[in-house]
């Protein structure tokens, strides 16, 4: 019988071994993962340090699930060698040959190389197990290190536990990545409304203590602390592969084809392990979303098992929630742009503000505060590469829709931005 | 054959009289905040445009929402939040191309137009028809499924 073999058990693993039996009826299906539960949902971590929601909630499948289409789901089962010629797995206990493969293996969170980070009491928020510990921790005073979306879900949560927590951050505003300086301050500012300290442009040095965490020494201060949570960042899990069985990226993940199929035969990857093209950019990289997750997982089983499916590409449109205040945002950021070719519309309404990004006459990027749903609105547009000053001749037709009416919408403000370039 | 709820937004006068039935129907309360149905405006004096779950082929809404809670029902096809399940993390309203994703800001819960059980009360009481719930022929569903996979899908 053939064995299509998935490692990894995140949203990317789960998926694939569902579209596998969902193309294949009778071949083996095996899922093997090193976490002990059948599947979660990381993105729901931060409600569930809160205690906003309940514990199954955050557990998105039973082993019964599993069972009832037929995949061995093997828990608790660390992958610890691949023999990629042999086409074979190897686990503490046994191991399984296969005829196909999926590496779904995730991403794992950066621990930088300073002083005191392997203390306990040092937290990173990834996994089911650390959301575990923050919840029994004790103590009153926590420091967390990183204000990407997960640093700032994991000060949010720690701050509703009761915790004093402090945000520390090496760039000059919170959710760089995400957001500009005008949308970053409101963010910040809400924040410290709810009493969080902020500190931006400072370096985290080290973490002082004995075993235990007791303080974080910054360049400008020393913080005193008994949890430390660290999220900097996440790079592909991917110690169990190695360059010369499937070709890397530059990004650091796993190269694949639109088919999500690896340089090796008979290997598919995806998931947070794997690098893929941003469809509103156009850049190649690492696009560590719940919904990429799924869909590129979708795609490499259905294909591990035989079918000819094709992944678009990555759609990266990121949403964070500060003490439920609602922001998004979608593809480059003014400040990731130079030159005299980019301009900016930022607009403020009773609904809340948008922020577009213009390059060369193209919307490429959107940030937005408030109801975000005029972003979504505006996505497709930016996929198609269209150029604002053609459409802007003629008005937008109402055949358009949604995205039509805001180009309408927005058509003075635009035409009086593109006059002054 | 399925009904569609369809709009001729050239005849809406934004109105928000389907705001306000919508909000007394499904939450029995006037408040046109929790409609499922929304008409917005870019800026004062411009012209409304109602928007409404599309039930999509594809949802992008289902594969972003990060515990499950959108699916397709098997037996009304429509794709619908479990507000039980729903954590309110606004991410399918961001995504939605036809900014057809609601939120409810009182409770935080996603909300989707279920077309009233195939009785939808916007197109009852919308006075211009601008609003209207029609047979969709195999063409219009067709051409939807091709603008969806144009979209993003294929
Ligand atoms: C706290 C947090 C909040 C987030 N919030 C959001 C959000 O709101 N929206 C969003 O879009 N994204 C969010 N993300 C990102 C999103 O969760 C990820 O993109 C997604 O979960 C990736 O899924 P994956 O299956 O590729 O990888 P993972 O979830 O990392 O799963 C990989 C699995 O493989 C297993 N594994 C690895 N190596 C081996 C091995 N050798 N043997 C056996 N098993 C192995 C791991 O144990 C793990 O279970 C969040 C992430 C975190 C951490």
């Amino acid at each position: 019988m053939k064995v299509i073999a998935v490692v990894g058990n995140g949203i990317a693993g789960s998926e694939a071994a569902e579209a596998a039996r969902r193309v294949d009826r009778d071949a083996r299906i095996v899922l093997l993962t090193k976490e002990p539960y059948p599947l979660y949902s990381a993105c729901v971590l931060a409600d569930y340090v809160a205690d906003r929601i309940p514990l199954e909630r955050v557990v998105l499948k039973r082993a019964a699930d599993f069972g009832r289409d037929r995949i061995d789901l093997l828990l608790s089962k660390q992958v610890v060698e691949w023999s990629a010629d042999a086409r074979m797995l190897r686990f503490e206990d046994g191991e399984l040959p296969y005829d196909r493969l999926v590496i779904a293996t995730g991403s794992r969170p950066v621990v930088p190389n300073l002083p005191g980070f392997n203390k306990e009491g040092v937290v990173a928020l990834k996994t089911l197990a650390d959301a575990e510990q923050l919840r029994a921790a004790r103590g009153g005073a926590a420091v967390v290190v990183g204000t990407g979306p997960v640093g700032i879900e994991a000060a949010i949560a720690l701050s509703r536990r009761g915790w004093k927590v402090t945000l520390v951050e090496l760039l000059d505003r919170v959710l760089p990545r995400l957001f500009d300086e005008p949308l970053a301050l409101i963010l910040k500012k809400r924040l410290e409304d709810h009493g969080i300290d902020v500190f931006l442009g400072e370096r985290v040095l080290e973490v002082q203590g004995d075993a235990r965490v007791e303080a974080v020494r910054t360049d400008r201060r020393i913080l005193t602390a008994e949890t430390v949570v660290l999220v900097i960042g996440m790079r592909p899990e991917l110690s169990l592969v190695d360059r010369k069985q499937v070709a890397f990226g530059d990004s650091g993940g796993v190269r694949v084809d639109r088919h999500m199929q690896t340089s090796r035969e008979g290997v598919w990857a995806c998931g947070d392990c794997t690098e893929s093209e941003d469809l509103v950019t156009g850049r190649i990289g690492l696009h560590m979303l719940w919904h990429n997750a799924r869909l590129q997982g979708r795609i490499a089983g259905a294909n591990a098992a035989g079918a000819h499916r094709q992944y678009p590409g990555s759609l990266n449109v990121t949403t964070v929630n500060i003490f439920d205040e609602t922001a998004a945002s979608v593809g480059f950021l003014a400040s990731e742009l130079t030159g005299n070719e980019m301009t900016v519309l930022h607009k403020k309404a009773p609904w809340g503000e948008l922020r577009l990004i213009l390059k060369d006459q193209c919307l490429v990027g959107v940030q937005a505060l408030g109801s975000t749903d005029r972003l979504g609105g505006l996505v497709t547009m930016m996929m198609q590469g269209r150029n604002l000053r053609k459409v802007l001749l003629k008005k937008p037709a109402v055949s358009e829709g949604p995205a039509g009416w805001i180009l309408r919408g927005l058509q003075r403000d635009l035409r009086r931005l593109m006059d002054a370039d | 054959m399925a009904k569609v709820l369809v709009l001729d937004s050239e005849r809406c006068l934004g109105c928000k009289l389907c705001e306000i039935v919508c909000s007394v129907k499904k939450e029995r309360v006037s408040d046109p905040s929790r409609s499922r149905i929304r008409v917005l405006r870019w800026e004062r004096g411009q012209e409304a445009l109602p928007v409404f779950c599309q039930h999509c082929e594809e949802p992008l809404c289902a594969l972003v929402c990060p515990v499950d809670a959108i699916k397709r029902e098997e037996s009304t096809g429509l794709v619908v939040p479990d507000r039980e399940i729903c954590v309110g993390c606004g991410g399918c309203v961001s995504i939605c191309p036809m900014l057809g994703a609601g939120f409810d800001n009182r409770e935080h819960k996603a909300l989707r137009c279920d077309l009233c059980q195939g009785d939808p009360a916007c197109v009852k009481c919308c006075p211009t028809g601008a609003l209207r719930y029609v047979d969709s022929d195999q063409s219009q569903i067709d051409r939807k499924r091709a603008a969806a996979r144009k979209l993003y899908l294929r």
